[in-house]
């Protein structure tokens, strides 16, 4: 990490007792599924509302939202309705946006210098870094107006350590103003009891691999590994949970049948179904190439189970010494890491950090750097 | 009577329930719910002789609740005993809603039923017994009540935009709008079946999603 | 020196999306095992040689972008040990910088248009990557930076023995003012000229024509009106290097595209006729092609001068740069030229075309 010192950021005068002001721009949450961004979104906003010290209201599109409807799609977990009612009643009841307060952009921001004090949060920089994994229209739209969306702002908040160290390799001028702000899982409550009341799985051994089939998401090294003769007389079976993107060209088609066996994939599951799944794996894989926070190790994390994951970006930052890592590039090292934690005295070895590395990522460390730049922390 | 919080309550609380039957594999089987705030899934216990054997959320569905009116028929649960169900046999047991610590149901003894529950096997069982998706539109059967009082509270366009949002995932189009809203305004059509008439359309069949079940949060027709 | 301590050199990933899952670190030899394009294979190559003939270490490295910080930096610098320079081997697209390094910069596809506007776009949208650029090899690229302009310090590396040249066939020239489609098809059914096409010629005039050149109108106008020269001279042979795109397969087709697209564009009228002595080379030569005849070269922007020893340049009588007018040429440009070449160059300003149409602003070589 840099070793720039920090700016002191600049804190408003504020009158005694009265509350801070703060606007965050909750476009994320109009979304009807959410997941990364959105989740992200709500996680900092249910922080900020917990820890009660900011007065809080939101906007999109420089458009005020209104705070109960905000607030029951939090409730609700969905967008839809709250994107509904903007459409429906915007031209009767909205009203613009408070340029005057602080504001506060849970992504890229679309437009730049509206109020005097603005930050925005950098997720990871892959647009920059591997913009091959992403399309030309993605690429443009976040890599256009990034200069001047970091140079307009007070504070730029980095979704981890990784993010924040590759974004001031490429920007060092930003190096005294950003900080980390690391999300938290927050399970519904209720799921720990449904699931114990439930048929326990009896799915054999597995493991669970997150993600999408796409190159960034690097599932062609498990691909791989599966025919090499070392994992062949393994009985560990990987559900792959996610939505089936583009499928990896050729390597399922090089897999006998007893290969592709071990393969499970779910498609879209709900959260609980998700959660359960986690819940009696005996590890995760995450063989990611690049994340910039990687909240599902965080969800593994917090169930108890060790996380196998690419030496990479943010992973050992998260992970800890709940995992064990390899080189995402090599299938040979992919190979004999996934030995090594498959192994039942390495897994006790790893189980009694997971939960602890879980427990260090919490709301009030989230609220923490926003905090701090209104100058309540 | 007071509640956990010590605030008094009110006894004409609405709260329903029934302990129905011992599983020999060791599970015990009810239901419970609050008819007042039907998609609010009820957290209970049962005791025995003081013990708690068992806590479960009452989220299950179940067609015999639905038709009887307990509240939307998402109101079983099914509990994994903390003892052996050998120790139960002949026992008093009492249910109770978790909150309030209410009594809902007591039994001098419950009668048992063997009755194996496989594990689930697959994946594809793991989806099935989730209780936080709607599968099939037919299990919104009970759930009339509360699509009423959403329609008193809201308004009838309210609900069709909602259940447009719901059912196909999309914003409802003007046409649909105004043919749906004069259907329920002139008691055409019942708020249920209009639901099913989305779920069964073209439409929905193209692009089938995962619907919650009412006790989600996400569930839109809520009476707040 | 750029490699005092060995050099890490950071891979375009978008060239190695299929390669085998060996890891992040390569040698060399692993690396051009896999079926790379040509101005990469011949990067690759020089910088094995350069730097593998100092006795220093050469590391290569896919997806540098995953070694952030913290535990994946510090696995990487145990496996970089003393190496002090990363040299970011760029495509244009994406520049990748190594922290705790001095950074240094390949840009090995200069002859590409869209090569070089993808670079020009990644400055403009990260203006502070190129200031942190300690050296560019084989280039001279100047950068803007607000207001300032910044140039990081020209290294030539130059191909020693070989040249990373292709196998060159021959075709006629013959162009159909009113459509590309019909040249390109007679060319076709016409086939290679004799190999031999080269030796009957005591006087030949070889231009080279990169892609940036061949999108660039005054550069057309240019070449049409050395063309409309040539035909003065039928005993002087006019031989156009065919402009090759970045991938790892053309098509002469695609190629004679190209080259004609230019000229009926932006060339003005020329003759619809074969012309006898003006010959299309199709892969830049190699100096086995080369024949024993007074030797001309003018080179276009973007030529990628260094894939020739300079050996291959002593053949050359006479050596021109042909540059748009007004394109500023920086003494350590004129330098790197006059190494690369072991004599001055001759510049050959062109006007631009009526409009100041101009290619690129950046001056480069």
């Amino acid at each position: 990490m840099s070793k720039s010192p920090r700016r002191t950021l600049k804190t408003p005068a504020i009158a005694r007792g009265a509350k801070p002001r703060l606007t965050v721009d909750v476009g994320p949450l109009l979304e009807t599924f959410w997941t990364g961004i959105p989740v992200f979104t709500r996680r900092l906003v249910q922080a900020l509302l917990a820890d009660g010290r900011v007065d809080l209201s939101y906007c999109f599109n420089l458009t005020e939202l209104p705070a109960a409807k905000v607030h029951a799609a939090l409730g609700m977990g969905t967008g839809a309705f709250l994107r509904h009612h903007y459409e429906a009643h915007a031209y009767a009841s909205y009203r613009p946006v408070d340029t005057g307060a602080p504001l506060l952009y849970p992504s890229n921001k679309k437009v730049a210098g509206v109020s005097p004090r603005e930050a925005s949060v950098v997720h990871d920089i892959s647009t920059l870094a591997m913009p091959e994994n992403h399309d030309t229209a993605n690429v443009d739209h976040h890599m256009d107006s990034l200069a001047q969306e970091l140079a307009s702002d007070e504070l730029v908040l980095c979704a981890s350590e990784a993010t924040q160290a590759a974004l001031i390799t490429y920007f060092p001028s930003t190096a005294a103003k950003t900080r980390v702000m690391h999300q938290y899982v927050d399970w519904p409550e209720g799921f720990a009891l449904m699931d114990h009341n439930l048929p326990r799985p009896e799915l054999g051994r597995y493991a669970v691999v997150v993600g999408t089939i796409e190159p960034r998401k690097n599932l062609s090294i498990l691909l791989h590994a599966l025919s090499l003769p070392e994992l062949r007389d393994s009985d560990l079976k990987f559900i792959i949970i996610g939505k089936v993107g583009w499928l990896v060209e050729g390597f399922l088609e090089a897999l006998t049948p007893a290969q592709r066996e071990r393969l499970i994939f779910t498609g879209f599951v709900s959260e609980f179904v998700k959660y359960r799944l986690i819940a009696h794996a005996e590890f995760m894989v995450f063989p990611s190439l690049y994340e910039g926070f990687g909240i599902p190790a965080l969800e593994a994390l917090s169930l108890g189970k060790p996380v196998l994951a690419a030496r990479t970006s943010s992973f050992p930052e998260v992970i800890g010494k709940a995992g064990v890592y390899f080189d995402p590039l090599s299938v040979v090292e992919f190979a004999a890491a996934l030995a090594e934690i498959e192994a039942p005295a390495r897994l006790a070895e790893l189980k009694p950090h997971t939960r602890d590395q879980a427990a260090l990522f919490t709301p009030e460390r989230m609220a923490a750097p926003a905090l701090e730049w209104m100058g309540v922390a | 009577m007071r509640d956990t919080d010590g605030r008094e309550l009110d006894k004409t609380v609405n709260l329903r329930g029934h302990l129905d039957v011992l599983l020999s594999s060791g599970f015990i089987n009810g239901w419970a719910c609050d008819n007042d705030q039907p998609l609010q899934p009820l957290t209970i216990a049962v005791l025995s002789g003081g013990t708690q054997i068992t806590f479960a959320i009452a989220n299950h569905y179940r067609p015999d609740l639905a038709d009887a009116g307990c509240g939307t028929g998402w109101c079983a649960f099914r509990g994994r005993l903390a003892v052996p169900v050998s120790q139960l046999r002949g026992m008093p047991l009492s249910l109770h809603e978790v909150s309030t610590g209410q009594v809902l149901h007591s039994v001098s003894e419950l009668p048992e039923l063997d009755m194996p529950i496989p594990p689930a096997g697959t994946v594809e069982d793991i989806i099935a017994q989730d209780p936080t998706l709607l599968g099939d539109i037919g299990r919104l059967r009970g759930c009339g009540r509360v699509l009423d009082a959403f329609i008193r509270q809201h308004g009838v366009e309210e609900f069709i935009g909602a259940a447009f949002l719901y059912v196909l995932n999309r914003p409802v189009d003007h046409p649909a709008l105004t043919a749906y809203t004069n259907l329920i305004r002139q008691g055409l059509l019942e708020p249920l079946n209009m639901l099913r008439e989305l779920a069964e359309s073209v439409e929905c069949r193209a692009k089938p999603h995962a619907m919650v079940a009412p006790g989600h949060p996400s569930f839109p027709f809520q009476d707040n | 020196m750029l490699f005092d301590k060995g050099l890490a050199v950071s891979l375009p990933a978008r060239e190695f999306a299929h390669a085998p899952p060996q890891g992040a670190l390569w040698e060399a030899e692993a690396v051009l095992r896999q079926n790379l394009p040509g101005g990469l294979r011949a990067a690759v190559q020089l910088l094995r040689d350069h730097v593998e003939a100092a006795g220093r270490p050469l590391i290569f490295i896919l997806r540098p972008e995953i070694f952030t910080h913290g535990e994946s930096l510090a696995w990487l610098n145990a496996r970089l040990g003393e190496i002090e320079d990363h040299l970011s081997l760029s495509d244009g697209v994406v520049v990748h910088l190594l922290p705790g390094r001095r950074n240094h910069l390949f840009f090995y596809r200069s002859s590409q248009a869209e090569a070089v506007a993808a670079l020009k776009r990644l400055t403009v949208r990260v203006p502070e990557l190129a200031p942190q650029l300690v050296s560019q090899v084989n280039c001279c690229l100047g950068f803007s930076a607000g207001k300032t302009k910044y140039t990081p310090r020209p290294v030539l590396l130059q191909a020693t023995g070989q040249a990373f040249a292709g196998m060159a066939s021959f075709r006629e020239f013959y162009f159909n003012d009113c459509g590309i489609e019909d040249s390109v098809a007679r060319s076709e059914l016409a086939g290679d000229l004799p190999a031999d096409v080269l030796a009957r010629y005591g006087e030949i005039t070889y231009i080279p024509i990169t892609d940036v050149a061949a999108a660039d109108p005054g550069f057309n106008r240019y070449l049409a009106q050395r063309i409309r020269v040539a035909l003065g001279t039928p005993e002087r042979l006019l031989l156009l290097g065919a402009p090759l795109a970045a991938g790892k397969e053309d098509t002469i087709p695609r190629m004679l595209t190209r080259l004609l697209r230019g000229l009926l564009e932006h060339g003005g009228v020329l003759p619809r006729a074969v012309l006898r002595n003006v010959v299309i080379a199709t892969a830049l030569l190699d100096a086995a092609d080369l024949p024993d005849a007074k030797l001309e070269l003018v080179v276009p922007e973007g030529f990628e001068f260094w894939r020739l020893p300079r050996g291959y340049y002593s053949r050359f009588a006479k050596i021109s740069v042909a540059l748009p007018l007004h394109r500023a040429v920086p003494p350590e440009l004129l330098a790197m030229l006059t190494a690369a070449f072991g004599f001055s160059p001759e510049i050959v300003w062109f006007d631009p075309p009526p409009g100041g149409i101009r290619a690129g602003e950046n001056d480069d070589e």
